[in-house]
């Protein structure tokens, strides 16, 4: 079984800490997480030519460069693999915006963990058609 | 003679369309009597007009009056009838009677004939004799005439001045006495009357005004060249025109004036210059400048409020978020430690940040109400309201009845979606009714539908009615109900962002009826 990457960008610390939790929670094997806490770190990392991700959760808030701005950054350097949003903004304004800059997917950050973890597992399963090992 | 005859005819055609009748009467009276006084020389006869018709009566030379055969004179036996004529053609051949006469005219009550005398038999002597005496009776007449017509003009002319006066009166008076200032300039923009507001509104005098160049006076803002620009390419063109325009006080601060202007034309209809009145408006721009600012001062603050909630959701929303994480965790991965009470703190905990989360939510939401492009479409109200019915948990197991087939409202979709959720919830979440009853009805017009939700709740005392729609009011219990007391105020402003309007009708443990209209177009 191939292995995935999935990048995750939030700067808000339990949030952070609720993707961790999430993942821990469902367990995938041969799946390799890695946590940007901005988008200037996430693109250095994508632009610098190592592994690339196959799926990243994107936040909008970000310090410095914001969400959309890095996702367009994403765009514009060629790289066409599914970016999610998960923001606490539901405005529409935003998620048009999100989308025109080239989101595959937008979720409003749940309260409850439960929530939360149900939008990360039915994200992985929609991106990497199924069942990874547990 | 001949001349004279007709000249004398004309004369009196004239002298009657003038209406001179009376110095004509007199002057024929004259000449009557001069000519009968030369009895010698003239004969003449006098025929009295009866309303039937003519009826002869000769005039002779008074001292006639003795002779059985000159039975009559001047003043007839007739006096009520005054209308005598004349016969030259009598004049020196008394039995002639072939005669005819050939001009009738009439003065006054007179009606004088002369005929062409030379068909008769008047002697040169005759004709010598009556020719300056025709000569002078013409030239009294001509006078007579002419002073009549002279004194028509004096009197017209008179009256003409006296209204003309009259008016030039009324007109300075009222000029005078109005708030707006009035100004008549040449088409080099030479003033040359400024009414008394005048003075006040530009603050010059009116001996500065008078003579002045307009525009070289009152010093318009904003024109590079005014007088081309106005004066050659309107004014002088005859184009009528309302203005506003800023102008300088004598001190060079500025006011407004709204200028209306129309070609002032003498009265062959070409234009010598303008005439128009001047109104200071420098309050009324005032006023509007500052409703201007304060319309975009309200914009901003608008925008900023837009900006704030929008920034409230962002921001407020993410600790409360991982309040609820960590407690859910601290709940979780400390299970063992905690006690029963220690737990439903945690509950708590989690109860408060769902609640302060709907709160952020409404409160967004209330807040983009208005902002939101709202585009009426046409919709069915009883699907849509089945629609809100079924997707509602909270509903399940009351009994909703729609009494609105067939009604159909022009009205923005999720405005009305979001409307009928929220009271169709209320009748239900606040109903402790065993069997909970929601009525919904709708009244159409020809430009507006009415929409009754009845409950068989337990109603609402009257002393609450008007807090209910009060954002963050509930009646109850927060806790009680799980509620953020924005639901109403939302539906509140949703239906009157729309022009319409709500009422709350309630009877304690009857039931409530929230009734709103909205505009149907």
């Amino acid at each position: 079984m191939v292995s995935r990457n999935i990048w995750v960008v939030d700067d808000d610390d339990v949030d952070l800490m609720t993707y961790q939790r999430t993942f821990r929670v469902l367990d995938y094997k041969d799946l390799n997480i890695t946590y940007f806490k901005d988008s200037e770190t996430m693109l250095l990392a994508l632009e610098g030519g190592g592994q690339s991700p196959d799926l990243i959760f994107l936040d909008l808030n970000l310090p410095g460069l914001n969400g959309i701005e890095s996702l367009q950054r994403i765009r514009q350097s060629g790289f066409y693999l599914p970016v999610v949003i998960l923001s606490t903004s539901s405005n529409s304004a935003d998620i048009s915006v999100a989308l025109k800059a080239g989101a595959n997917a937008y979720f409003d950050k749940p309260v409850g963990f439960e929530r939360f973890m149900e939008i990360v597992r039915n994200n992985i399963a929609f991106w990497f058609d199924q069942n990874l090992r547990k | 003679m001949h001349r004279l005859i007709s000249d004398l005819a004309d004369l009196y055609e004239l002298a009657l369309s003038i209406g001179t009748s009376l110095k004509i009467e007199q002057n024929c009276n004259t000449f009557f009597k001069s000519l009968v006084k030369r009895r010698n020389l003239i004969g003449c006869s006098l025929w009295e007009l009866k309303p039937n018709g003519l009826d002869l009566v000769y005039a002779y030379p008074e001292d006639a009056t003795k002779s059985s055969n000159d039975p009559l004179l001047i003043k007839s036996a007739f006096p009520e009838f005054q209308l005598v004529r004349l016969d030259i053609d009598k004049v020196s051949s008394r039995s002639n009677d072939q005669t005819k006469s050939k001009i009738w005219m009439k003065g006054g009550d007179f009606y004088v004939c002369l005929s062409e005398s030379n068909a008769y038999n008047l002697s040169e002597k005759d004709v010598n004799q009556l020719e300056p005496l025709l000569r002078r009776f013409i030239l009294s007449v001509k006078a007579c005439v002419s002073h009549k017509m002279l004194l028509d003009e004096v009197v017209r002319r008179q009256g003409v001045e006296e209204r003309l006066y009259e008016r030039e009166s009324m007109f300075r008076f009222g000029a005078n006495s109005l708030v707006e200032g009035i100004v008549v300039t040449d088409l080099e923009d030479v003033i040359t009357y400024a009414n008394k507001a005048m003075e006040s509104i530009t603050g010059y005098s009116r001996n500065e005004i008078l003579g002045a160049v307009g525009y070289k006076l009152f010093r318009p803002v904003g024109f590079k060249d005014f007088k081309k620009e106005v004066i050659d390419k309107k004014r002088k063109k005859g184009i009528a025109e309302v203005y506003e325009i800023q102008q300088r006080y004598p001190s060079g601060e500025t006011y407004w004036v709204r200028i209306t202007g129309s070609p002032f034309r003498d009265p062959k209809g070409r234009i010598i210059g303008t005439i128009a009145t001047v109104l200071d408006i420098s309050e009324r721009r005032q006023n509007e400048e500052m409703r201007e600012h304060l319309i975009s001062r309200m914009e901003e603050v608008n925008q900023e409020l837009t900006n704030y909630a929008y920034v409230i959701s962002h921001d407020m929303k993410a600790p409360l978020r991982a309040v609820s994480s960590l407690a859910e965790w601290v709940y979780q991965d400390y299970s063992e430690v905690l006690d029963k009470e220690g737990k439903g703190m945690l509950e708590l905990i989690q109860k408060r940040v769902r609640r302060m989360h709907k709160m952020i939510d409404g409160l967004l939401t209330y807040s983009r109400i208005g902002h939101d492009n709202l585009e009426k479409e046409d919709i069915a109200v009883q699907p849509l309201i089945e629609d809100v019915i079924d997707a509602l948990s909270q509903v399940d197991g009351a009994f909703v009845c729609l009494d609105v087939f067939a009604v159909t409202v022009k009205y923005h979709r999720i405005s009305l979606l979001q409307i009928f959720q929220n009271l169709i919830v209320n009748a239900v979440r606040y109903n402790d009714k065993e069997q909970k009853q929601v009525i919904v009805r709708a009244y159409q017009t020809d430009t507006d539908v009415t929409f009754e939700i009845s409950d068989n709740g337990p109603g609402i005392k009257a002393e609450f009615l008007d807090k209910i729609f009060v954002i963050f009011q509930t009646l109850q219990s927060k806790d009680e109900r799980n509620s953020t007391g924005i639901g109403l105020s939302i539906v509140k402003r949703l239906v009157e962002v729309h022009g319409g309007r709500i009422e709350v009708d309630s009877k304690l443990e009857e039931g409530s009826t929230f009734r709103f209209t909205i505009p149907n177009s």
